[in-house]
């Protein structure tokens, strides 16, 4: 995990819901872990038994974002807040439920690529997909801008390149923004 | 007779025996960094195993700057029978090593006559320091592919000598043929040919008698060398065709490319090569070589490793929240704005729906990269993964409409 930070700008890790060695080490490893929820009752009281065990196992709570996924709102069905207020904490992100993503799993394209201006799966997911795309920390300003990257000499590139051979030390944690939209809980 | 055959069988079992006791733990390594990503596992067309594009590409390509079909489908039907993981290509080059002591054997005991003393040139070939980068090295394949077929090659012909019938002088030039196509460096084999025939097999009138005790009849210079232009021919025919594939590379310079005021001063650092300076390098380093390492010193800088990139994951309690579809979505949206800098690892080690849900069909999966921990690097972190196709990359085509057709085609592939 180590070498693939430093060989890309985002490392994202879609897990296994089983809480073993691995995945002890990924979230380790992570920056910023984005718990995934659905409005049911089950998943929701299942939800919180998971951000108990980030607890105990020590994942800060600042490292961590509720998404609440494939939500719809009709009549019988749990709105974002009762989620909210179940699990104790704020959701960050509300994904609505589209027939379209069905369509793009089966046809192997992301419907994001495909969502217009007006899709309400693609307007949630730009603000995530933003907090994502942001830099690690304010010393980084340049990652995701890789045109933007100034020229760089070959003395310097020698340089930094025998300072990360040589730097073996854990990685700062992340600076990471609170989002601006959070549902507060009821 | 019976005792014969008893001594035969206990010769070749003891071949066998010691062969595979020496190179046992070649069947448990993996695969190397040098020439092996290249030749082996990268190569879509050897891990794809042997289907009919692959087998049209062995016969036509020059990749790598080599053309060897031969090897090429060699290697794919390993492939298709071992899977893509090393432990299949090791004990394949173990098989044909084995064999090549066994056919040493026969060969120097046909020509010769004697039993033991070939019994022993062909244990020392078989346990050999010098045989072990062919045997461990993967991709030496070719090595003790075009071995092979070179001993089955000086078999027919010593059987040809003896009976002298067409069909084993045909024999001999169709082994020629593969040994050639699997690799180009036994083209010298009329050459050894000829030596046979002034020892041991004695065919020449004014060359000592023959070795072994059935006697060829004897003939002169004239006769001998004709019989050797057919093989003479097909070298020269895939030497011109060795050199086209090497020039394909840029491996071949123009003799008026460098000075000859360089060509003088290479002089003493080539004797320094030969006076042992060369114990620091593997070999005097080949153009191709110098290419591979500028171009992936070329690949760090452009990516500088103090660049500690962000990792994100995605977590739940349960299957079946929309976790893979999230991540697919985010990758997919930030790959399309920042191409090759976004890197989507499916840790669901059980069963992944990533892959599918990006439409790829992955060559190389975690456990692949697992098994090549201790050489992980970057540059293979990057050659790992699947690229996800320029569709999804690039192409901002609204899904308009539904495409029955295509659902099919992916959930019943042909």
């Amino acid at each position: 995990m180590q070498l693939a930070r430093r060989a890309y700008d985002l490392v994202l890790v879609d897990t296994f819901p089983m809480v073993d060695r691995v995945m002890t080490a990924i979230l380790d490893l992570t920056d910023v872990i984005y718990a995934v929820t659905e409005s049911t009752v089950p998943t929701a009281r299942s939800t919180v038994k998971l951000l108990q065990l980030l607890d105990q196992i020590g994942i800060p709570s600042m490292r961590r974002r509720i998404i609440l996924n494939r939500h719809s709102s009709f009549a019988g069905n749990l709105r974002a807040a009762d989620v909210a207020s179940r699990c104790e904490c704020a959701i960050d992100h509300v994904i609505p439920y589209e027939k379209k993503l069905l369509i793009a799993a089966n046809l192997g394209r992301p419907l994001i690529l495909d969502a217009g201006r007006f899709s309400s799966f693609g307007r949630a997911m730009r603000p995530l997909i933003e907090e994502i795309g942001k830099p690690r920390s304010p010393s980084n300003p340049e990652m995701f801008a890789p045109q933007d990257r100034r020229p760089d000499s070959a003395v310097s590139r020698t340089i930094r390149l025998t300072e990360s051979v040589l730097d073996d030390s854990p990685v700062a944690p992340p600076a990471v923004k609170p989002p601006s939209k959070r549902i507060k809980k009821a | 007779m019976r005792r014969l055959m008893k001594r035969e069988a206990f010769i070749i079992f003891g071949l066998l025996a010691i062969t595979v006791a020496a190179f046992w733990e070649a069947g448990h390594c993996g695969f190397i960094n040098f020439d092996d990503p290249g030749y082996i596992f990268y190569n879509p067309h050897v891990t794809g195993g042997l289907s009919a594009a692959n087998f049209t590409w062995a016969w036509k390509t020059f990749y790598q700057g080599n053309y060897l079909p031969l090897t090429w489908l060699s290697l794919m039907l390993d492939a298709t029978l071992f899977g893509p993981g090393p432990h299949g290509f090791h004990w394949v080059n173990l098989a044909f090593h084995t064999a090549n002591a066994v056919l040493v054997y026969l060969v120097f005991r046909q020509a010769t006559g004697a039993v033991w003393r070939s019994a022993l040139v062909a244990a020392l070939f078989a346990v050999h320091p010098l045989r072990v980068e062919s045997v461990v090295w993967i991709v030496e394949r070719k090595d003790v592919l075009t071995g092979f077929f070179w001993l089955l090659t000086a078999l027919a012909y010593l059987r040809y000598v003896k009976e002298l019938r067409w069909r084993w002088y045909a024999a001999t030039l169709a082994l020629f043929a593969a040994t050639l196509l699997a690799k180009q460096t036994l083209a010298t084999l009329p050459f050894m040919l000829l030596l046979m025939d002034y020892w041991p097999l004695g065919r020449w009138r004014k060359g000592p008698a023959a070795v072994s005790l059935d006697a060829p009849p004897r003939r002169s210079l004239p006769q001998l060398i004709v019989e050797k232009l057919p093989p003479l021919a097909m070298a020269a025919a895939i030497i011109a065709v060795t050199i086209r594939a090497q020039a394909s590379t840029g491996s071949i310079a123009d003799i008026h490319a460098v000075p000859f005021a360089d060509w003088l001063a290479n002089v003493p650092v080539s004797y320094a090569l030969r006076s042992g300076v060369r114990d620091f390098l593997r070999r005097p380093l080949s153009p191709e070589d110098v290419r591979q390492l500028l171009g992936r010193m070329e690949r760090f800088a452009a990516h500088p490793t103090t660049s500690i990139g962000k990792v994100v994951a995605l977590i739940s309690n349960k299957g079946g929240v929309g976790k893979s579809m999230l991540s697919v979505n985010i990758a997919a949206e930030l790959g399309r704005r920042n191409p090759g800098q976004v890197l989507l690892i499916d840790a669901s080690l059980q069963m992944g729906v990533c892959a599918s849900m990006l439409d790829l069909e992955p060559t190389t999966t975690l456990t692949d990269a697992a098994h090549q921990r201790d050489r992980l690097d970057q540059r293979l972190i990057r050659e790992c993964r699947s690229r996800t196709p320029p569709a999804c990359t690039c192409s901002r085509a609204r899904m308009t409409r539904w495409r029955p057709r295509k659902l099919t085609t992916r959930l019943f592939p042909a």
